[in-house]
Order: structure tokens, then C-alpha cells, then sequence
């Protein structure tokens, strides 16, 4: 009994990730050909209704994500953006986004979706 | 007289509450341990500045409306003709890249939708076009 309470006991602290980012309340949409994406080099952009951005939870306008997302680049050059955007947010608010990601030469992108069930 | 005779006990450390222990950990962890799950959809945006030459009849114009309407090279289509469409226009031309332009003013979610309807339809040239108002 202990020795399986031990095992388990290893197996979850070994897989335990504690969140270290809270970002921002919002509802993403739901897509049914959405895939699992690594969480390998992901890094996670929130961008609420209003257009408010959180890079590592700290609350940015759109114009200031670029020369953060250069900084990561450059630390990670293999980084993978995940966007984390509410649904009903206007399109023109979010491709100000990613143009701030292309002008941060910022690339891979992970649009964050939910599973829509058929 | 008589002293009492020294018994020399091995020292040994309580073991009895271990398994509570061992326990209570392994609630904690099995109640914090988020496993991730994260989807998404993957898109690779295209460098500054590059521009990639590609024969006209190989662009396929997906404008989605400000009411998360569909429309297809002009023609309005509908969510689930959309896929069909999208599937037959590939087997005529494999190499067909459909670019998703979006009205500034409609929201996130229909954007997602017609681009899920691409993969759905196994597209894997998808490109995001800049959003102007039709």
C-alpha cells in the first residue's frame, strides 16, 4: 500500500507544472479541427475584447508587443506563440497583433482554441 | 550498592506516521497537478518584408463578413458548403492557397471558424490576408 502511495506520490510531483501565469479572463473560441500543441517553447499571449494585450501578466498596449516578442525571440529563437484571444474580439484588433508579431519576426502562432465536439 | 545495569538501546526514528505523510503529499499534488491540454490551430505568419510569388489561379479569396458570413471567391457560401467547397477546389488543384481576409469589425470567432472549415477540408496552405471592409 505505502510503496504504490509512493509511486503515485513521485509520478505527481514529477508531472506537476505549477501555473505561472494567470493572464487574462477570456473566452476562447472553439474550433473541431484543433490539435494538442507542444508546450515546448510555447510562450502565451492573452488579448482581451478591449484589445488590452498580457505578455508574462503584465497588462501592455498593442503597439509595445513587439519589441517584447523580439526580446523572447532572441532568447528562444525557436518560440511558438500561443494566442490566447477572446472570441468575440474585433479582427482588426488582433491582426494589429500579429502584425506586431511579424514585425517582431515572431512567426510559428498557435491560435487557441477550445474542441468543438460534432 | 546496586546500580542498574545499562541497556543500550538502538536509537531509531518513527516511522508510524510515514504513510500519512506520504499520503497527504501525494493529495496535494494529485489536486494541483494541472495536466495541460492546450489546442490550437497552427498558422505560420510570413516574414517582413518577403514576398512569395504565386500563380493567380492557385489563390483561392476567402472574405469573411463583418456577420461572420462566407464568401468564397465573391460567392457567398454557407458554413457547411463552405468544407465541401473547399475539398473540391482541392482535388481539381492541390496546390491551392486559400487567403482568409476578415472585415476589421467582425469578431475573432468567425475568422477561427472559416479557418477551421479549411483544415477541416485537409487545406494546408492557408494565409492571412490583410483586413479591409468589402
Amino acid at each position: 500500500m505505502a510503496d504504490i502511495a509512493f509511486l503515485l506520490l513521485v509520478f505527481f510531483m514529477v508531472s506537476t507544472v505549477f501555473r505561472a501565469e494567470t493572464g487574462l479572463k477570456v473566452i476562447i473560441p472553439q474550433a473541431e479541427a484543433a490539435k494538442k500543441i507542444p508546450t515546448k517553447n510555447l510562450t502565451h499571449v492573452w488579448i482581451a475584447m478591449n484589445g488590452i494585450v498580457s505578455i508574462d501578466d503584465a497588462l501592455i498596449t498593442k503597439d509595445k508587443v513587439s519589441p517584447i516578442m523580439n526580446r523572447k525571440r532572441q532568447i528562444n529563437p525557436d518560440i511558438i506563440v500561443s494566442v490566447r484571444c477572446d472570441k468575440s474580439t474585433n479582427y482588426g484588433l488582433v491582426e494589429d497583433v500579429f502584425d506586431q508579431f511579424v514585425e517582431a519576426s515572431v512567426l510559428k502562432i498557435s491560435l487557441a482554441t477550445t474542441k468543438k465536439r460534432g | 550498592m546496586k546500580l542498574r545495569e545499562k541497556v543500550s538501546r538502538r536509537p531509531d526514528i518513527p516511522t508510524a506516521s510515514m504513510a500519512d505523510i506520504a499520503f497527504l503529499l501525494l493529495v496535494f499534488f494529485m489536486v494541483t497537478t494541472v495536466f495541460s491540454n492546450e489546442m490550437g490551430l497552427q498558422i505560420v505568419l510570413p516574414e517582413k518584408g518577403q514576398e512569395v510569388k504565386v500563380k493567380s489561379e492557385n489563390i483561392q479569396k476567402v472574405y469573411v463578413e463583418e456577420m461572420g458570413g462566407i464568401r468564397l471567391n465573391g460567392e457567398p457560401v454557407t458554413q457547411d458548403a463552405f468544407v465541401d467547397e473547399a475539398k473540391a477546389i482541392l482535388v481539381v488543384n492541390k496546390d491551392a492557397i486559400f487567403s482568409i481576409k476578415t472585415h476589421p469589425r467582425a469578431k475573432y470567432q468567425y475568422m477561427i471558424n472559416a479557418f477551421d472549415k479549411l483544415r477541416l477540408a485537409s487545406a494546408e496552405r492557408v494565409s492571412l490576408a490583410p483586413s479591409t471592409e468589402e
